[in-house]
C-alpha cells in the first residue's frame, strides 16, 4: 500500500476491464486514449500501487487529465467508485502540482482574508491586461495564442460577503436559509450571488450570508490536497453550524456536493452530517415557486456534473424551466454530459476543455436555444468562453441570472 | 521517458524504428511512455496475463498502416491490431511486446447508402454510432455484441462477434460485404464488394472476418443494412426447472417463431443479479428466459401470443410482458447486469463461450450444473439460448487445476454434442489450447498453412491462434 492508498486501490481492483466507461467519458471521446478513460487510469493506479509505475510528471498528466465528471462512475456495471480511486491517485501525485495551480491552492488554503486580498490584486491585474466584454466578462488586450484569447470573468468590485449579512423578506419568512456562496459566487460572479439572494427573498425566505465563510475545498480535493480540504471542511462546518439556519442553500454544484457529501466524508463529524441533512440545491428550493424571466426566446439546460451525478438533482431544474413564465424550454442532446470546465482541468488542458465545451455549444444551438442555462458558476465561466470562441448566438446564464433578468440581456456578446 | 518499468515488453522496438514510426504518425499518434502503455496490456478478458507493448500507434489513414506494416516487416517486429479493447479472449494482448496498432481514431462513416442499403465505415467506428446513423434512414445493422456502445466495427469484424440477435438475424459475418485489408507486408487489398450476391473468387471476406488480427489489419468495412423492424414485444418467463426452460427454448423455435432475442439465465446468476441490482427478480426460480420478438406490428402480436402459450405449456411459473419502453428496459436490466453481477463475486472470472445445437441446450445446462458440483466450483450460466451460445462463468479466487479440468470437460461435452468451443468471443489466448480438439490436426495444419501464406514472418498478433500459446 505504497502510493494511491487502500481506498483507491480497492476500487481499481474492482474494475472488470469491460471498457464501458469509453461510451460516456468526455475526455475519451476527444482523444480515444486508454490513459484518458477510467479503465486505463485504473490500470495505471494498480501499477502505481504495485510499484511498477513511478508517480512522476508523465503519470501526473494522465491522472489529472479528467474532469471528475463522474459519468464513468454512474455508468460502471461493476459499481467502481472511480472518484475515490482518482482522488486517491491525485493525492499520491499532489507534490507534482504545477506552480500556478499550487498558487491557487495556497490562496484558498490561506483563509478568507488571504483569498480576498489575492483577488483584489487579481482585479488590478485584470484591469491592466484585459478589456471588458459585456457585463461580467473580460477579454485580453493582447490576444496572443489560443489560451491568451480566453474569455474570463471579472473579479467583482466587492465580494458578496462584504454586503449585508441578513436579507429579510416582506412579511413573515417561510424559513431561515443560510447561503453557502462558494468562491465563484462570492468573489467573481457576485452579481449572480445577489440574484440568488433576490430570488430567495422574493419567494419569502430569510437569507443569511454568513461572513467569514470560505472555499468548500473542492478545488483542493481535486488537486490531491486532501488534508487542506479537510481543514476547510472543518472550518465551514463549524461556521455554518453556528448560524442555526433551517436550510443551507448552494447555487454552485461543486459546493453543493461538498455540503451534501464531501464535508462529512472528509471530517466524519456529526455536525457535518447534520449540515448535509439541511443542505439544499437552489433549484430544488425554488422548484415550487412562481417564477418568470425577462428573457425572451428558447432556453436549454446544461446539467452540471456535480449536481446531476454528485447530488442526484436532474428533474427539478428542467421542470422549473418548463414551467417558467416568459422563456420556453427546449431539450438539447447530451444535456447531462460534462462541459469540460472541470475546475482547474480547463487551466491545465485548455485545448481539450474547449473541444469538449464546443460540443455542448453546438448541441444547444442545434436544439434551437438562445440561452444555455446552468446552475454552476464554473460551468458558466467555461461555457461563456466556448460560446465566445465559437461566435455563437447564445447566452450562457446561471439559473439565478435568468430568473432576475428584466428584459435586458446579461450576455457578453451584445 | 521518465518511468522505469520492469521490462515486460521484449524491447522489440529500436530507437531507429521508433523514429521512423514517429515520422509516419507524428508525436500525437504514438505512445511510448509507460504511463500510457499500461492501458494497452490487456483487454476485457479475465484471468489472463497482461503484457506491455513497446509502443502504441494510433493511425488515422490506411496509408499510415501500410507504412507501419512495411516497417514492422523490415524490422521483424510484432504488430498487435486493436480496436476498443473490449474483446473477451485476450486476443489483443501484445504477448511478445512490439507495436500495438490501435484503429480507434479511424472513426468516419464514409458512406451510408439507403437505397442499396449498405454502409462503408472505417474500423474505429463504434457499432452503436453506425446504428444511430442507420436509424435516421429507418435501417439497422443487426449484430449487437454486449459492448455495442463501445466496441468498434474493426474489432468486431476481426473477432467475428455475435450478440443478442444471432438467432434471427445472424452474426457479424452475415453482414460484411467487403473489406479493405492491409497485409503483413504492407500491401493493401480489397476483397468482396457491396452487392449481396458475389461469388467471384474465393470468399476472402469470410477469411478475414474472425481472423483476430492474425492475417491482416482491416482498414475499411462495407456492411449490409436491413430495414429496422417496426415493432417488438418483450417477455420475461420464469421457470422452476432448468431443463424445462431449455425445452421452452426449443419449443418456441419449434412453433415457428424466431425471436430476435432468446436469452437464458440460471438460478445462480439470478441470485447474483438480484443481490447486485435489486430488480425484484424471483430468486427462488431455477431459470429466466428473456424473449423479444420483432417485426411488422401484426406479426409481432401473433408471435407474442405463441410465445406466451408455448412458455405456459412448457411449465413456466410466470410470463411477464413489458407494456412500455420503461418496462422493457427493466426486463433487459436483468440480462445486462448478468456478467457484472457475476464478476464482482470473486477476483477471477472465467467466461466460457461454448455453443451447442439448440436442441441440446437443456442437456448442456444440466451438464454445467454437474460439473460445478463435481469440481466444487461456483458457475453461473447465462447466454443466448436461442442460438445455443452459452456463457458458463466460473468464479474463483485464482485459477487452479479444478478450473482447467472443468473447462476441459465443458468444451469436451460441447464438442460431443455437435457444438463449438467458441460461439462469438474468439480463440485469442483463452481458447488457444483447445483449438486442436475442434479442428483436429489436419484442421490446425490447414489453418497454419493459411497463416504462413499471408504472414510468412509471423508478425501479426503472434503467440495467439494458430500459434503456440498454451497458457
Amino acid at each position: 500500500m505504497r502510493y494511491a492508498g487502500p481506498g483507491a486501490t480497492a476500487q481499481a481492483e474492482r474494475c472488470m476491464r469491460c471498457g464501458n466507461c469509453q461510451a460516456v467519458c468526455p475526455v475519451y471521446r476527444e482523444e480515444r486514449l486508454e490513459s484518458g478513460v477510467a479503465r486505463g487510469r485504473l490500470a495505471a493506479i494498480r501499477r502505481l500501487q504495485a510499484g511498477e509505475l513511478e508517480p512522476d510528471d508523465a503519470l501526473y498528466k494522465r491522472v489529472f487529465k479528467c474532469t471528475l465528471c463522474m459519468a464513468c462512475e454512474a455508468h460502471c456495471p461493476s459499481g467502481v467508485r472511480t472518484q475515490t480511486a482518482f482522488l486517491g491517485a491525485r493525492e499520491a501525485l499532489a507534490d507534482r502540482t504545477p506552480l500556478f495551480k499550487g498558487l491557487v491552492c495556497r490562496v484558498l488554503q490561506g483563509g478568507p482574508g488571504d483569498t480576498a486580498r489575492a483577488l483584489k490584486a487579481a482585479r488590478l491585474v485584470q484591469r491592466a491586461a484585459f478589456a471588458t466584454l459585456g457585463r461580467d466578462h473580460l477579454r485580453p488586450r493582447l490576444p496572443l495564442g489560443l489560451f491568451f484569447r480566453r474569455i474570463i470573468p471579472q473579479v467583482a468590485p466587492r465580494p458578496l460577503t462584504a454586503g449585508p449579512e441578513v436579507y429579510r423578506p416582506a412579511g413573515r419568512p417561510r424559513a431561515r436559509v443560510a447561503f453557502f456562496t462558494g468562491c465563484m459566487l462570492n468573489y467573481v460572479y457576485a452579481r449572480t450571488g445577489r440574484a440568488v439572494v433576490q430570488v430567495l427573498v422574493g419567494l419569502g425566505f430569510e437569507v443569511v450570508v454568513p461572513r467569514g465563510q470560505h472555499c468548500c475545498g473542492t478545488p483542493l480535493l481535486a488537486a490531491g490536497k486532501t488534508g487542506a480540504a479537510r481543514e476547510l471542511a472543518r472550518y465551514n462546518v463549524t461556521l455554518f453550524s453556528e448560524v442555526r439556519a433551517d436550510l443551507v442553500v448552494t447555487a454552485c454544484a461543486s459546493c453543493g456536493g461538498a455540503l451534501r457529501h464531501g464535508f462529512s466524508d472528509l471530517t466524519g463529524a456529526e455536525e457535518a452530517r447534520a449540515l448535509a441533512e439541511i443542505a439544499c440545491d437552489f433549484a430544488m428550493l425554488i422548484a415550487d415557486g412562481r417564477l418568470s424571466t425577462g428573457f425572451r426566446g428558447a432556453v436549454t439546460y446544461h446539467h452540471p456534473c456535480h449536481l446531476i451525478r454528485g447530488q442526484g438533482v436532474s428533474e427539478e431544474p428542467v421542470a422549473l424551466l418548463e414551467g417558467l413564465g416568459g422563456a420556453q424550454y427546449v431539450a438539447s442532446a447530451d444535456a447531462d454530459s460534462c462541459c469540460g470546465g472541470g475546475g482547474t482541468f480547463s487551466l491545465e488542458y485548455y485545448g481539450l476543455a474547449r473541444r469538449i465545451g464546443a460540443r455542448k455549444v453546438s448541441a444547444a444551438l442545434k436544439a434551437g436555444a438562445r440561452a444555455l442555462v446552468t446552475e454552476c458558476p464554473a460551468c458558466v465561466m467555461h461555457l461563456t468562453d466556448c460560446v465566445h470562441l465559437a461566435g455563437a448566438p447564445l447566452e450562457v446564464l446561471h439559473l439565478a441570472d435568468l430568473l432576475t433578468l428584466e428584459g435586458e440581456s446579461a450576455g457578453c456578446l451584445t | 521517458m521518465s518511468n522505469a518499468l520492469p521490462s515486460e515488453g521484449m524491447d522489440m522496438v529500436s530507437r531507429q524504428l521508433l523514429r521512423q514510426l514517429k515520422d509516419i504518425l507524428g508525436s500525437d499518434g504514438l505512445l511510448s511512455d509507460p504511463a500510457d502503455l499500461v492501458g494497452y496490456a490487456g483487454d476485457a478478458a479475465g484471468g489472463l496475463p497482461e503484457v506491455l507493448p513497446d509502443v502504441v500507434v494510433l493511425p488515422t489513414q490506411t496509408e499510415q498502416i501500410s507504412r507501419i506494416l512495411t516497417l514492422a516487416s523490415a524490422h521483424r517486429v510484432p504488430v498487435y491490431p486493436r480496436g476498443a479493447g473490449t474483446n473477451l479472449s485476450g486476443g489483443v494482448v501484445p504477448l511478445e511486446g512490439g507495436i500495438v496498432l490501435c484503429t480507434v481514431r479511424m472513426d468516419r462513416i464514409r458512406r451510408l447508402d439507403p437505397v442499396d442499403m449498405y454502409a462503408v465505415v472505417e474500423p474505429g467506428v463504434v457499432i452503436e454510432d453506425l446504428n444511430r446513423r442507420a436509424g435516421e434512414h429507418g435501417l439497422l445493422y443487426p449484430p449487437d455484441p454486449g459492448s455495442v456502445a463501445t466496441a468498434t466495427m474493426g474489432g468486431s469484424v476481426a473477432e467475428g462477434s455475435g450478440g443478442l440477435r444471432g438467432l434471427k438475424y445472424g452474426v457479424t459475418r452475415d453482414y460484411v460485404l467487403g473489406l479493405e485489408v492491409v497485409l503483413a507486408d504492407g500491401r493493401v487489398v480489397r476483397v468482396g464488394g457491396r452487392t449481396i450476391k458475389n461469388v467471384t473468387g474465393y470468399d476472402l471476406v469470410r477469411l478475414f472476418v474472425g481472423s483476430e488480427g492474425t492475417l491482416g489489419v482491416i482498414t475499411e468495412i462495407t456492411v449490409r443494412l436491413i430495414p429496422a423492424p417496426e415493432a417488438s414485444a418483450t417477455f420475461l418467463a420464469t421457470f422452476d426447472d432448468l431443463g424445462r426452460a431449455g425445452r421452452a427454448v426449443a419449443d418456441i423455435v419449434g412453433a415457428g417463431v424466431l425471436p430476435a432475442t432468446l436469452e437464458i439465465m440460471d438460478d445462480y446468476t439470478l441470485a447474483c443479479v438480484e443481490e447486485h441490482a435489486a430488480l425484484g427478480l424471483p430468486t427462488d426460480a431455477a431459470a429466466l428466459l428473456l424473449i423479444e420478438v420483432d417485426g411488422p406490428r401484426e406479426t409481432v402480436e401473433i408471435e407474442a401470443a405463441t410465445v406466451e402459450e408455448v412458455c405456459a405449456r412448457a411449465g413456466a411459473r410466470s410470463v411477464q410482458r413489458a407494456r412500455d419502453r420503461a418496462e422493457r428496459d427493466r426486463l433487459w436490466a436483468a440480462r445486462r447486469a448478468a456478467l457484472p453481477a457475476l464478476a464482482r463475486r470473486r477476483p477471477v472470472t472465467i467466461l466460457e463461450d461454448i455453443t451447442v445445437p439448440r436442441s441440446k441446450v437443456a442437456e448442456m445446462l444440466t451438464f454445467i450444473r454437474e460439473i460445478a458440483a463435481r469440481y466444487g466450483l461456483e458457475i453461473g450460466t447465462f447466454g443466448h439460448a436461442g442460438d445455443g451460445n452459452l456463457h458458463p462463468t466460473i468464479l474463483v479466487d485464482e485459477i487452479d487445476d479444478r478450473v482447467e479440468a472443468a473447462v476441459r470437460a465443458l468444451v469436451g461435452r460441447a464438442l460431443a454434442l455437435g457444438g463449438t468451443l467458441s460461439g462469438e468471443h474468439g480463440i485469442g489466448m483463452a481458447k488457444a489450447p483447445f483449438l486442436v480438439e475442434e479442428l483436429g490436426r489436419e484442421g490446425v495444419a490447414l489453418t497454419s498453412t493459411i497463416k504462413r501464406a499471408l504472414d510468412p514472418l509471423n508478425i501479426l498478433n503472434p503467440g495467439k491462434f494458430p500459434g503456440r500459446w498454451r497458457g
